[in-house]
């Protein structure tokens, strides 16, 4: 490269489906990919939410359309995939970010009954693979795409609760993999990104609420560091931000990052216990 | 007598644990509204030890 050129992602003739980007870190990869030039299709299962996505995107100069459904369906998952198509007219770049996990589930191994671990493993993998089934026949024809899963710092290793959520993690790993393989020479790449603790509303107000059950009067910063300092057993000193993982899926979906193929980037701020 | 146990860099050992954050952070999990604890509640339990 000359001396002094930035480094181009070339992502401004492609478009970009992320799901799950009404909010959180979802929210953090379209505006990331948007930043960078890519047409962005918004998804979420609330049109309302979806929409303030997609507009704060245009606000900022971006491109965004908005596509609406349940991927824990093959109608609904059907449903987001048109819907993608007919926004931009196709889809050169898949971001499997939706999932997580029923709220009211246990936590416990043995309290965690059987039918959940299906649920999650819907939540979490077919809806994935849901998509790819729609979506990326198009990319192979036309010779190039990108397929990238959101997993966790959870596949990597286990705090022994929430076993099935952290197994589903681990199949998006290997399923990354696998699918790599089997697009092989087509100029379709696949990969994960495991993210850590990401600083998103939710974890926002999960801090506000330590905060307030330890006393601290509401202070998000103290418990922020009570969390850093006690018990995550990071390298780097601070709770990620939803852009910190869009700059990760920028690269990997730009031609630059077309060497890395069937990788799990972890995006976690050191947090992992092993190697990957 | 017995001297004060000392790590290689002559820092002396941490005298108190923290609570574990585990049992708390459970807690206040299920506290959280519907939507937060579905996307938030597994990452923090399955990461946070």
């Amino acid at each position: 490269m000359e001396k002094g050129k930035l480094m181009d992602l070339q992502l401004k003739d492609k478009i970009a489906l992320v799901t799950g980007s009404s909010s959180g870190i979802g929210v953090g990869i379209a505006h990331t990919l948007a930043a960078e030039g890519a047409a962005v299709i918004v998804h979420g299962r609330n049109a309302e939410r979806a929409q303030a996505t997609a507009d704060a995107i245009a606000a900022k100069g971006g491109q965004a359309k908005v596509a609406i459904g349940d991927l824990e369906t093959d109608e609904g998952a059907d449903r987001v995939a048109e819907a993608a198509l007919a926004a931009f007219g196709q889809v050169d770049i898949l971001v499997n970010n939706a999932g997580g996990r029923h709220a009211g589930t246990p936590l416990g191994f043995f309290d965690i009954p059987p039918r959940q671990w299906n649920a999650t493993y819907n939540s979490n993998v077919t809806s994935a693979v849901r998509l790819i089934h729609k979506l990326v026949p198009g990319m192979r024809e036309r010779g190039w795409g990108r397929v990238i899963q959101l997993a966790s710092a959870a596949a990597q290793s286990s705090s022994g609760r929430v076993a099935e959520y952290s197994a589903t993690k681990a199949a998006l790993v290997n399923l990354t993999l696998a699918l790599s393989k089997v697009l092989g020479n087509t100029g379709v790449t696949v990969n994960t990104i495991s993210p850590g603790m990401i600083l998103t509303g939710a974890l926002e107000r999960w801090l506000d609420a330590i905060a307030a059950q330890q006393g601290y009067g509401g202070d998000r910063d103290r418990a922020t560091q009570w969390v850093l300092q006690d018990s995550l057993k990071q390298t780097v000193d601070r709770l990620g931000q939803p852009e910190d993982v869009g700059y990760a899926a920028a690269f990997l979906c730009s031609p630059r990052g077309g060497f890395v193929n069937g990788a799990n980037i972890r995006v976690c701020g050191g947090a992992s216990p092993s190697i990957n | 007598m017995v001297s004060a146990p000392l790590s290689f860099d002559r820092t002396p050992l941490p005298v108190r644990r923290a609570p574990a954050l585990g049992a708390h952070s459970n807690e206040v999990l299920t506290e959280l509204g519907y939507d937060d604890e579905a996307v938030i509640g597994p990452k923090i339990a399955g990461v946070v030890f």
